[in-house]
């Protein structure tokens, strides 16, 4: 069933209705506009998630390879929010440090 | 001459792939739009729901009720004491399993870790292939110890409160059409329970899952 919920959700035309119903909320996807169910919360979530690979591909932060497999979706998909999580300002420091000690080194 | 049948055979087969996955997905897509599930068993037509308010609230009281009722039996054991009697009786470690699935768990993300990196950095086909299946064999191995895991456990009073809250769910979900009218498909859970029709409880129980989130 995730596999069917995958494909259909990966389909231009399911992602294209997507985006506008994100930008007209007078666009709904289902008939219901509350109390969600399972398939389709799983619906949405695979949606949004091809909506940023996609997103992704265009803004060739990723070659269209990544669409290939589901291991490789999940895996770039992964990679990208672990990379989220970590702060930028962290590494900026632990560089200056680098030079830093290196120089001392000398 | 032979060559030729044969590749106009996988043609049709693949066609015909194409078609049944067409309609598949046009079904989901049909299933997507409203919280019901429609389908024909045996030339009647069945539906399931998903649950109002009241019966939500039926299904707590009696998860409560079917829970308080396990407990009092001294005779089903909970899921930490059947641990406990299997390491005790040498048949099997459970928190041994669950390191074990802890640690294919991280390096099941490592290496999807990796791969998502390779494919960021537009690395080779065959260093992706590499961690590709790599990250196949360990899903393998944790879906093994898993289901490991669950077949020794299976008896377990969590478990049981599981399969009556998926039973009475089921049970409260499933309409079958009756002179264009939607009417419950059993009366009480009773009838429900004793239908020998196992096709159609399977059916009704694996859509039911589909539709609603539950736990114990």
């Amino acid at each position: 069933m995730e596999q069917l919920i995958r494909k259909l959700a990966k389909k231009q035309y399911n992602l294209n209705i997507f985006s506008i119903a994100k930008e007209f909320p007078s666009i709904n996807l289902f008939r219901n506009t509350i109390d969600f169910s399972r398939i389709q919360m799983d619906y949405l979530m695979y949606l949004y998630f091809y909506d940023s690979l996609k997103s992704d591909i265009h803004l060739d932060k990723v070659t269209e390879r990544v669409l290939n497999s589901e291991i490789y979706e999940d895996a770039y998909y992964m990679y990208k929010n672990e990379n989220k999580k970590q702060p930028k300002s962290e590494n900026k420091k632990h560089d200056v440090f680098l030079v830093f000690d290196n120089s001392r080194k000398k | 001459m032979e060559l030729k049948e044969g590749l106009k055979s996988n043609e049709a087969q693949e066609l015909a792939k194409k078609f049944e996955e067409d309609y598949k997905l046009s079904q989901l897509t049909e299933q997507l739009k409203d919280n019901k599930i429609e389908f024909i068993h045996q030339e009647k037509t069945y539906r399931v729901r998903l649950l109002t308010s009241s019966e939500k609230e039926e299904l707590h009281f009696l998860r409560i009720k079917k829970y308080t009722q396990l407990l009092k039996d001294k005779d089903i054991l909970l899921e930490k004491d059947f641990k406990q009697l299997l390491k005790e009786r040498n048949i099997i470690d459970i928190d041994k399993l669950d390191e074990e699935i802890e640690r294919l768990n991280v390096l099941w993300k490592d290496t999807n870790l990796k791969l998502g990196e390779a494919l960021s950095k537009n690395y080779t086909d065959d260093i992706l292939k590499s961690y590709e299946s790599q990250i196949k064999q360990i899903k393998e191995q944790i879906d093994t110890i898993i289901i490991q895991k669950s077949s020794f456990l299976e008896d377990s009073l969590e478990n049981q409160l599981l399969n009556y809250v998926s039973q009475y769910l089921t049970y409260l979900s499933l309409e079958c059409k009756n002179n264009d009218v939607w009417v419950r498909a059993f009366d009480t859970l009773e009838n429900f329970a004793n239908c020998n029709d196992e096709q159609l409880v399977n059916k009704a129980a694996k859509y039911t899952l589909y539709l609603q989130y539950f736990g114990i």
